[in-house]
């Protein structure tokens, strides 16, 4: 069944450069959740086993190829729709908001879902209307509705992390796609026009949270505090870092949620510059690997594809990295495969499945 | 697919350019690939930046971090009731805590500790053990409530205790305990599951919240919200400079409608009695008096209970724990006539002439349905105003007849019964008012004939809760509106103007003024004219209309077989009920009392809202000078208080 050169055209440098900052991902849990002294299977193992599930996922996205994959594109996108909606009518709260779904012994989070969902959805609505000559405004509105509903009902979680990223790897493959120039200009002209407007019309906790995000330092008791311990961590690892196992910073717990969206400062802390440096590094070849392949495409469906799913490793990665080194606000966003979280770890490898698919056909032809 | 097709590139995008020809999208993907480069640029630089260049810097700071965030908790909003008087309040504890990270020596301290508070090496280790995983300069608590002796200890010794902490907190004093503690109910320490579903900001382990009652439903306008401090601290733990402060905002103030006075005269009259009253505004639906006896003192649950004082509490046959005035569902009894009048005047069933003859019985289907005054031989010719007066069954059996079991039910529903009231507390019973669907459904049964008699005089399925009732008799008092009960007067946020709360909602009952005021004349009669029932509730220079009733727990025959009525044992004994309002020309209270097999309505229930209105129109309390009454509640504890007898009974 399987072509061979499906196989041959596999794309192996970029299975290999995953699984090694998996690898980076899984020792630096090690250490970053080793002094939790938690019930259960330790971090690490855990990790492990999701990066196994990952890879089947991968795998899988990547043979049913973006053919298919187009063909269910609609169908999950309307599946993912209603799950959003179910979770804010019957999902868990934990920590004050409402991200989980308990589906029978499962429990879900449908907004990691969403961004894959919306790329399938964008690059199979594209496909639909292929053009030579960049797209106009009006061209835009649909997908740019489609985009929005997930972030919405996200935003309503409330999870403005995710909202954001979401809207971030949309816009990454609308770009990509073509926006005549005038039209961006326009759109962008809008938007800047619109944001007072839409400020007027804000109530005053609305207006407080936006506040307390582009100002962690209003806020003490949380961000600006964890801020600090971050950079403290970091910047404390210098050139090659205080060792494995031997960050006091990640170690005595001065850090916040140091095993997911803090993992980045546990190695950058014990490896110092030389482990922060590989980690980037790895990230931004992957990310080249994606965009090269988005060179090679024939169709346009799969070119978005790729873009997709490049931007989903790329955004949550330099937000995550900003955010722990002091240049963005506090958003809970995980580093891809470096922070631990399995729904986070297989929506990554699902979109690195995307990539991979295309890849694999390159030498083969196929009807769009 | 074989080779002979590979890309024939123009031919394959349909319309469009393959995307690597296209300019465009070559151009947006070299873009990408620029932007890509510039993000890693920047975040490579500012590694540098922080590792390279202040590593230095930073890894001296984290060598001796000495950076503590510290908890400013909020002080919680206090609670007064309508006159000003304050019913809880925050007053300052102390607490042991320790800073594992600071201690040193365990040993030497668990020593110390041992020899100056008394605590046992295992109470140390077990306080160690669950502050496990936590951050090692979060403050451990070792002993809530050191008592000025051991705070001084702990002072004097504050040297040779490294890490040690005496921390202040303020905890929750109810200064009113037994008079309102259902309404204002009490705090418990945050749980684990409560904790991973709220908001970090708000809410840290340790925290109090509202368990019960008002300090419950009204936890997020009371709670405040929370502040901290950076600090910089020296090696032994003790802060030496404060970086930056964000000082908690405590939480708003309610102002009750409550008024203490009622709650005291609910709770003398009640006293060593189950009952509850309730006491609204009709005008407002401000509820003036919510009270539930037996009561319990809420400060039990802040200082802690022993396992036996809860065991008590919990397991008392008379749930002191139960806010009877809101949850309590009983039978309505006669009081109920008040809705059976209203409907069959409002459905045109009756009016103003109708008379049916009451022999003290009334034959229907194969048996007889008596009327209470059986034995006097009935009521003779009876029209609508005699028929309240004397609570005379036989007109209500004739007239519910008339109506059905379905415009009853509607009626009832309009007046409030069968649903929550709205009022801003857990727990509150919804009550029930059958109709003959709810039948089919609950029994698989047809709704029979001879169940409407009983309904039309309350003695059905029909339950109601004391509240309800206070409602339902406003609904008669301020000329058809159904008010919404509520609590809470005015809002004071901290340094702010008092607000007042949001006006109820209040809607119009279908009913016209004219068929209303047959109802209330009638009331007015019960109280006031030649035979009425509730002759007990008069009050001097106020006149007062109102409604009895006697609410039957068993059967009739069960009950008479204890032959005389003192014998029956207290837990058959029918629940005393009676609703009223004052004055009647324009009335501003209106209350529904219930005592639990208490006896009779008029006798029993009907003294209980006259105190209780006596309260509120700042009437002096009568010289008591009656006889002791036999009937008192047993008490768990043997401690039975004799109550003034008051002879003479009604229905």
């Amino acid at each position: 069944m399987i072509d061979r050169r499906l196989v041959s055209s596999f794309d192996w440098l970029l299975l290999f450069l995953v699984l090694a900052l998996g690898a980076c991902g899984v020792i630096n849990l090690y250490s970053a959740a080793s002094s939790f002294t938690g019930s259960g299977m330790a971090v690490y193992v855990k990790q492990t086993y999701w990066l196994g599930l990952g890879l089947v996922v991968m795998l899988a996205v990547a043979m049913i190829g973006p053919q298919r994959l187009s063909t269910i594109a609609y169908p999950f996108y309307f599946l993912v729709v209603i799950l959003l909606t179910a979770v804010l009518f019957w999902g868990k709260v934990i920590g004050g908001s409402q991200r989980w779904l308990a589906l029978g012994p499962m429990v879900i989070q449908p907004s990691e879902l969403a961004r894959l969902a919306v790329v399938l959805v964008l690059a199979s609505f594209f496909q639909r209307r292929d053009q030579t000559e960049p797209y106009r405004l009006h061209q835009l509105l649909l997908p740019v509705g489609l985009a929005l509903v997930p972030a919405l009902l996200i935003l309503k979680e409330p999870d403005l992390g995710t909202c954001l990223l979401v809207l971030m790897v949309a816009a990454s493959v609308i770009l990509v796609n073509g926006v005549k120039l005038r039209d961006l200009a326009i759109a962008g002209g809008g938007m800047i026009v619109a944001l007072p407007l839409v400020w007027r019309f804000m109530k005053g906790y609305q207006k407080q949270r936006i506040f307390s995000f582009l100002d962690p330092e209003s806020d003490p008791l949380g961000s600006a505090y964890h801020l600090i311990q971050s950079k403290i961590a970091v910047g404390s690892g210098q050139f090659i870092g205080k060792g494995f196992l031997a960050g006091t910073q990640s170690q005595l717990h001065f850090l916040p949620e140091q095993h997911t969206d803090f993992a980045f400062s546990v190695l950058a802390e014990e490896w110092g510059f030389i482990g922060g440096m590989v980690v980037l590094l790895l990230v931004g070849a992957i990310v080249y690997r994606g965009i090269a392949t988005a060179y090679r495409t024939k169709d346009r469906q799969s070119l978005l594809m790729v873009i997709g799913g490049t931007a989903m490793i790329f955004w949550p990665a330099v937000i995550n990295v900003g955010m722990v080194l002091g240049l963005f606000p506090v958003v809970g966003i995980p580093l891809p495969f470096v922070s631990y979280g399995g729904s986070s770890l297989v929506t990554t490898m699902a979109a690195l499945g995307l990539i991979q698919g295309v890849a694999m056909r390159r030498f083969v032809f196929h009807r769009p | 697919m074989n080779l002979s097709q590979v890309p024939k590139p123009a031919s394959v995008g349909g319309r469009g350019l393959e995307p690597g020809e296209n300019p465009n999208i070559r151009m947006a993907l070299l873009t990408a690939a620029v932007v890509v480069g510039l993000a890693l640029v920047v975040l490579l630089g500012r590694l540098w930046y922080l590792q390279l260049l202040k590593g230095e810097h930073f890894r001296l700071l984290s060598e001796n971090n000495r950076i503590r965030l510290v908890d400013l908790a909020p002080s919680r909003g206090l609670i007064f009731d309508a006159e000003g008087r304050l019913l809880a309040d925050n007053r300052p504890a102390f607490t042991l805590a320790v800073i594992p990270e600071d201690v040193g020596d365990w040993a030497v301290l668990t020593r110390r500790l041992h020899n100056l508070v008394g605590l046992s090496p295992e109470e140390i280790d077990k306080a160690r053990r669950a502050a496990q995983g936590a951050p090692p300069f979060k403050p451990v608590v070792l002993r809530n409530h050191l008592d000025r002796h051991q705070l001084a200890l702990l002072e004097t010794f504050r040297y040779e205790l490294p890490g040690v902490k005496v921390l202040v907190r303020y905890q929750r004093a109810y200064l009113a305990p037994r008079l309102a503690a259902h309404v204002i109910g009490y705090l418990g320490e945050i749980n684990k599951r409560e904790l991973e579903q709220s908001n970090r900001a708000v809410y840290r382990m340790g925290d109090w919240v509202g368990r019960y009652g008002l300090e419950k439903s009204r936890e997020q306008v009371l709670h405040g919200r929370r502040g901290a401090r950076q600090v910089e601290v020296d090696a032994m733990g003790r802060e030496i400079k404060l970086i930056k402060e964000v000082p908690a905002s405590r939480g708003a103030d309610l102002t009750l409608s409550i008024n203490l006075n009622l709650q005291k005269a609910a709770a003398k009259a009640l006293e060593g009695r189950v009952g509850a009253v309730a006491a609204l505004d009709p005008r407002t639906g401000q509820v003036l008096c919510l009270y539930s006896s037996p009561a319990f003192d809420p400060n039990d649950f802040i200082t802690g209970m022993s396992t036996k004082q809860w065991k008590e509490l919990s397991e008392d046959p008379r749930h002191p724990l139960k806010d009877r005035a809101i949850s309590g569902m009983y039978p309505p009894g006669s009081t109920y006539k008040i809705i059976t009048s209203a409907a069959g005047l409002a459905e045109k069933a009756i009016d103003l002439t109708t008379r049916f003859f009451c022999a003290g019985q009334m034959p229907f289907g194969n048996r007889y349905y008596r009327c209470w005054a059986y034995k006097k031989g009935g009521h003779g010719y009876t029209d609508i105003h005699k028929a309240i007066r004397e609570s005379c069954d036989v007109f209500f059996y004739k007239t519910g007849l008339k109506l059905g079991v379905d415009r009853l039910a509607k009626w009832a529903r309009a007046f409030g019964l069968g649903r929550p009231t709205g009022i801003s507390l857990p727990h509150e019973s919804p009550g029930l008012v059958p109709d003959s669907k709810w039948k089919k459904k609950r029994f698989k049964e047809r709704w029979q004939d001879g169940e409407t008699l009983s309904l039309a005089i309350g003695q059905s399925f029909t339950l109601v809760t004391p509240l309800q009732m206070a409602r339902m008799t406003a609904v008669v008092a301020n000329g058809g509106m159904l008010v919404t009960p509520t609590l809470v007067k005015t809002v004071t946020p901290p340094g702010g103007e008092p607000v007042p709360a949001p006006e109820p909602v209040k809607t119009r009952v279908p009913i016209a003024p004219e068929h209303l005021d047959t109802v209330a004349k009638g009331l007015a009669a019960v109280v006031n004219e030649p035979h009425g029932t509730a002759r007990r509730a008069r009050l001097p220079g106020i006149t007062v209309g109102g409604k009895t009733g006697t609410a039957q727990v068993v059967g009739l025959k069960f009950e008479k077989s204890f032959g005389d009525e003192e014998n029956v044992p207290w837990k058959y004994r029918s629940h005393a009920l009676f609703v009223a309002y004052a004055p009647v020309e324009n009335p501003t209270i209106a209350v529904g009392v219930v005592v639990e097999h208490g006896g009779h309505g008029g006798s029993d229930a009907a003294p209980v809202a006259a105190a209780v209105m006596r309260a509120y129109f700042g009437i002096p309390e009568p010289p008591p000078k009656e006889p002791p009454k036999p009937k008192a509640a047993p008490a768990a504890q043997p401690k039975p208080k004799k109550k003034p007898a008051r002879p003479g009974a009604g229905a």
